[in-house]
């Protein structure tokens, strides 16, 4: 039987989504505090690829109240967001789709 | 699957076809009237989508299109069907969907009666397609934000009593600095511009909107701050269902009528109609008719199941508009030279049809949206 593999952080895997799939070029610069709004990074239609992504690779649908520019403007807002409704999805039960 | 439309869709279809065609058209050179206006309300073509509560006919997304195709298919005043269908799901509907109790309870019955016409203002000199690039100012000022910024082709516009706008209130947040404001006209410091003069849709006016300081209350926001651009796309799935229903209707009507020319009309002894380049042209138009009204009535289903169907939405509006361009263009054509005569009605046809690539997403923007939820 294999060793479990650990997860990489929240917000490694959401950094690795924005760099490849967003970004789709070298990530130089880009930090946990970039203002991915601010800048024009996440557009309207990222966000939505964003958003599709989250509810695949952790299992948490954000719901549209969530979708506010103080947990999307950047890495480190986005990543806090994701583990607090990871969190609630926990406590309250499996996940849903 | 079952393709049959539910009775009551029907009996709807049915009733508005045949209230349409005692109708005139809008004359020439002048925009719809109060009147056909009203007509348009007591018809309730107004608020086909508005719940019953407030006067409208609380359709969801595949009878509300049904009703709008059977609007396109009987009236020929492309710019009434137009501006009708565009006060209903850009500014009705956002005030169903995301507006306060009190804006709601004073707007809805007036828009959907037509005793008022509702326009929506998004559009922006340096902001058309991108809407995250809109430079119109909301700040908050005591209980309420004053707005300032200018709009720009906004369908109804210079005859609006009331507009649903999007204005900026945090220039840091890019897209979700975005919020949506319901705003009346006499409100002061609001200038509805002159109409423009434009190639197609001729019978509806379209202008700027001038706002400088305008204060509106805080009430008259819809949802949250920051939820702008979700409120805007929101609406845009209506439209892009639902308006778009409307284009089947004129297409239809137009092909009903380029294969009634091709049976009459005769050249070297016989009907244009038996020659195979007309022939086959006016099949293939019908399967491109045929096909985008199934994606359209797809998108609907879809969006009635609560599904988000951005890509089915982005591929009908891409596929009506389209169809309905190449369509009344090979109209023209089909008609030879009495296609380029305005007394024969055909050449409004595709003037009426161009500007369907552009407004409510360009037929690019359809593509980008497509390809995006291909994972591209």
């Amino acid at each position: 039987m294999e060793d479990a593999v650990e997860d990489p952080p929240t917000a490694e895997i959401l950094r690795t989504f924005i760099v490849d799939e967003v970004l789709d070029g070298p990530a130089a610069g880009l930090t946990m505090e970039t203002p991915l709004l601010e800048w024009g990074l996440l557009t309207s239609l990222s966000t939505i690829r964003l958003l599709s992504f989250i509810a695949e690779r952790f299992g948490v649908r954000v719901p549209e109240d969530e979708v506010v520019g103080r947990n999307l403007k950047d890495l480190n807002s986005i990543a806090g967001m994701v583990n607090r409704l990871r969190s609630e999805t926990a406590s309250d039960g499996p996940a849903h789709k | 699957m079952d393709f049959a439309w539910p009775t009551d869709a029907q009996q709807t279809y049915d009733r508005i076809l045949a209230e349409l065609a005692g109708w005139a058209d809008t004359p020439a050179g002048e925009f719809f009237s109060r009147t056909q206006w009203l007509r348009c309300g007591e018809l309730g073509l107004l608020g086909l989508s508005v719940p019953v509560a407030v006067g409208g006919g609380g359709f969801g997304f595949s009878a509300a299109a049904r009703a709008a195709e059977a609007f396109g298919l009987g009236c020929a005043d492309f710019g009434l069907v137009f501006g009708a269908l565009a006060h209903l799901f850009a500014c009705a509907m956002p005030i169903v969907e995301y507006g306060t109790p009190s804006v709601a309870a004073r707007t809805l019955p007036r828009l959907t009666s037509g005793a008022w016409i509702g326009a929506n203002a998004v559009t922006e000199d340096a902001a058309g397609s991108d809407v995250s690039a809109v430079e119109t100012r909301a700040v908050r000022d005591g209980a309420g934000y004053r707005i300032t910024g200018t709009k720009s082709f906004v369908t109804n516009g210079p005859l609006a009593d009331v507009f649903v706008l999007y204005a900026r209130t945090d220039p840091a947040l890019g897209h979700l600095g975005l919020s949506g404001f319901v705003v009346e006209r006499d409100t002061p410091g609001l200038v509805a511009g002159p109409a423009f003069d434009k190639l197609g849709l001729r019978s509806c006016p379209a202008g700027t909107l001038t706002l400088t300081d305008c204060w509106v209350p805080e009430q008259c926001r819809l949802g949250r701050e920051g939820q702008g651009a979700a409120i805007f796309q929101a609406s845009m799935r209506w439209e892009r269902s639902c308006l778009f229903a409307a284009y089947l209707g004129q297409m239809s009507r137009v092909l009903d009528r380029c294969v009634r020319h091709a049976r009459e009309r005769r050249q070297f002894g016989r009907r244009i109609g038996s020659n195979q380049a007309v022939s086959h042209l006016l099949a293939e138009l019908r399967v491109r008719l045929d096909a985008a009204g199934l994606l359209l009535y797809r998108s609907c289903w879809l969006l009635d199941q609560g599904r988000p169907a951005r890509a089915e939405t982005a591929m009908a509006k891409l596929a009506v508009s389209e169809a309905a361009v190449d369509l009344s263009l090979a109209a023209v054509r089909i008609f030879g030279g009495r296609g380029v005569l305005v007394e024969t009605g055909i050449e409004q046809e595709l003037r009426n049809a161009l500007p369907s690539t552009i407004f409510s997403g360009t037929s690019e923007m359809q593509l980008e949206q497509i390809a995006k939820e291909m994972g591209l």
